[in-house]
């Protein structure tokens, strides 16, 4: 069936006997779910069962590249996370860019998949078929960059760069909301999958490989390669000029900035102009930064060169900035780009930490806590070097930090009082877009396959502003919107592609053939806003036997309360508005009332027989 | 004649080499007009590139004949997702 862009097997590691097995991927999982986070679902729906806890030894992790990664086209870089996280103590999936995805296919493999645990702490090391362990410990403590470093120190040089994975103290100490960072700079940032690797007792892996991955029609994928190159230089010139942080500014103006933990979502723009992306560009800027074959480039390397944060250095995305900036009450670029940093070198996602430091913020606002539970550090709104410590409380389980490193699930446990000030869905916290302004945002958070993601969920605020049949303050055909939206990222998830690009090679919701038929001699083009919707609907069933239903698609109560100020003062979600929008969602989607897939949507989607889910 | 304000956020301000403008406009002067004028300033608006915002509605949302009022504000800004 495929001439090209699989290699068609995964490689096994048990960590617990540190047993290595090669298996074959049937074909026809393929051609069902595409790769990546397809074929990472399914994985998980055989292998995970709903009883595991996310840090037992009997949870498991996968990553898998799709048929795109590591060819020779632009920005084929993404590869797929899949197991079970702590953050919503449900199925996990998340995607990172760099260059392990593409070292993995050049090793031989479209997946690896980790088991069992270790007894010491360990780096693994795999180079084309052979794997070699090395015992850590005296790793412990490392920040991932430094893990990284330790780790190439002993790898023998190459033609090309070995690629890593690596986790920090955050994931050490098993913070619900740790990463796993690639290479020097990219990281399956959200849902804590760093935590789980941790369980695992690995601190850091490195792969490399020596065969191309093979691709159906090198000449046409060439040529693809050059089309797609002189596009994204006009398509995607403001990702290389600014960056994400772009955004910063037009939310804020359209009044969906979370401020002060989304109890007002816009800030006067003298103020906000301090995390703007030109203020990041012209005081903080010291280079681009590209992933595997990216000619993009949109990453924005920032340094502080003076004052308080002083040499200060890191890439600050647009919900970064959004969480760790004006969400805490802080406008201070200097004062970000530290946030930033230090959470790349604790290890863990900035989107959660932005909104766990702002809910301790508003919980000392509202003298709700005070220092005294918190060893003596205050932490309010505005204050950048109490953020600062606090997200070292978080990573060292200090203080009130020993409570907010168990995520929202542990918050809630602990302090079910504390939810009215927390925003999230199923444990997620929410994207830095407040839905009160997008409605189809917040029918994306509750409906997300992970929590309150903007990319798994579905993007809308763009539909939301240019789409002649809506409107952003409705909830009228916000149903059939985010569907869309979702099965679309899903099937590009599965290719391995970075979806800032994915216009260039016209993976859009009408797929073209070239590219697919490069790659693969497939034509999967007729096929994959199908293959997404297989996926979402695979994903929702795995919920389902994990215990979601209607009730868990939901949003916390601050959506209810109009918004105090900006320009979309007075606008909220009611239950009964979140009610309508599920409604059409799950009619749109076949599914029931409670959100369970119809044995008829099923059964048209090729998943009646998907084991122990129907 | 009125004269309506015209806003560039992020990338597209650096672009236009200006933070704002204004549009003159006769007093009839409807969404057509305006997306008129800011094509004629060299702003993309046909295809997803910019998002181009009426007092928060998309501009391309709303009727091509509707009136324009001398305190309406234009935004425009480039089409990009968030990353974390």
């Amino acid at each position: 069936m495929f001439s090209g862009g699989y290699l068609g097997r995964l490689i096994r590691i048990n960590l617990s006997t540190r047993q290595v097995s090669i298996e074959p991927i049937p074909e026809e999982k393929l051609r069902l779910f595409l790769g990546a986070r397809g074929l990472g679902a399914e994985w998980y729906s055989r292998e995970v069962s709903p009883q595991v806890k996310p840090f037992d030894i009997e949870n498991k992790m996968a990553f898998f590249a799709g048929p795109m990664t590591g060819t020779p086209l632009v920005s084929t870089t993404k590869f797929d996370l899949t197991t079970k996280g702590p953050e919503t103590g449900r199925y996990l999936c998340s995607n990172a860019s760099g260059n392990f995805g593409p070292r993995l296919r050049e090793a031989g493999f479209d997946g690896l998949i980790l088991e069992g645990a270790s007894e010491h702490w360990t780096a693994i090391v795999i180079e084309n078929e052979g794997v070699k362990f090395m015992d850590v410990d005296d790793w412990q403590g490392l920040y991932p960059m430094d893990a990284r470093a330790r780790l190439l120190d002993q790898l023998p040089e190459r033609p090309t760069k070995w690629a890593t994975m690596s986790i920090g103290p955050a994931a050490e100490n098993r913070v619900a909301f740790a990463a796993i960072f690639v290479d020097d700079g990219r990281a399956f940032g959200r849902g804590g999958g760093g935590a789980v690797l941790a369980s695992k007792k690995v601190k850091a892996l490195a792969v490399w490989g020596d065969t191309p991955v093979p691709v159906a029609n090198a000449a046409k994928c060439k040529e693809i390669a050059a089309n797609a190159r002189t596009d994204l230089k006009t398509s995607r010139a403001k990702h290389r000029q600014l960056g994400t942080a772009q955004l910063v500014e037009p939310i804020n103006e359209l009044g969906c900035m979370p401020t002060r933990n989304f109890q007002t979502s816009w800030e006067l723009p003298e103020k906000v102009e301090g995390v703007y992306a030109q203020t990041l560009h012209d005081r903080y800027h010291v280079r681009n930064y590209a992933c595997y074959r990216c000619t993009v480039a949109c990453g924005q390397v920032g340094k502080v060169k003076e004052g308080a944060f002083t040499g200060a250095t890191a890439r600050p995305e647009y919900e970064s900035i959004g969480l760790l900036g004006p969400s805490c009450g802080i406008n201070d670029m200097a004062a970000v780009i530290s946030a930033n940093e230090l959470c790349d070198q604790l290890g863990m996602d900035t989107i959660t930490a932005g909104n766990l430091v702002a809910m301790v913020m508003e919980l000392f606002e509202r003298g709700l806590v005070s220092a005294q539970d918190n060893e003596g550090l205050e932490v309010h709104f505005g204050d950048a070097r109490a953020m600062l410590e606090m997200l070292r409380y978080i990573a060292q389980r200090r203080g009130l930090g020993a409570i907010i490193a168990d995520g929202v699930r542990g918050i809630l446990q602990a302090h079910p009082k504390w939810g009215k000030f927390i925003l999230h869905s199923k444990g997620m916290p929410f994207a830095a877009y407040d839905p009160r302004g997008f409605h189809g945002m917040g029918l994306a958070y509750a409906t997300s396959a992970r929590g309150a993601c903007h990319n798994v969920g579905g993007y809308t605020v763009s539909e939301e502003l240019m789409g002649k049949k809506y409107d952003r303050f409705a909830v009228e055909g916000k149903g059939q919107l985010v569907k869309t939206l979702q099965d679309n990222r899903a099937y590009v998830d599965s290719l391995g592609l970075c979806t800032v690009v994915r216009g260039a090679y016209k993976f859009t919701t009408t797929p073209t053939s070239e590219t697919m038929l490069a790659i693969t001699g497939y034509d999967f083009a007729p096929e994959l806003m199908t293959i997404g919707e297989r996926i979402s609907n695979l994903e929702r069933l795995i919920f389902v036997r994990e215990g979601v239903s209607r009730k868990d698609d939901s949003l916390p109560p601050r959506m209810k309360e109009a918004v105090p100020n900006g320009p979309v003062t007075g606008h909220f979600i009611s239950d009964d508005m979140l009610d309508v929008m599920l409604d059409e969602y799950y009619a749109v989607r076949g599914w029931d009332d409670q959100g369970k897939p119809l044995r008829e949507t099923l059964q048209k989607l090729g998943l009646a027989e998907i084991p122990a889910l129907a | 004649m009125m004269v309506i304000n015209v806003k560039f956020l992020g990338g597209l301000r650096q672009d236009m080499g200006m933070a704002s403008t204004t549009l003159d406009l006769p007093d009839n002067a409807t969404v057509a007009d305006v997306e008129n004028q800011l094509r004629a300033l060299g702003i993309e608006l046909d295809t997803q590139v910019n998002i181009a915002v009426l007092n928060q509605c998309g501009l391309s949302q709303l009727p091509p004949d509707q009136q324009i009022a001398p305190d309406d504000v234009v935004m425009v800004f480039p089409n990009i997702a968030g990353g974390s």
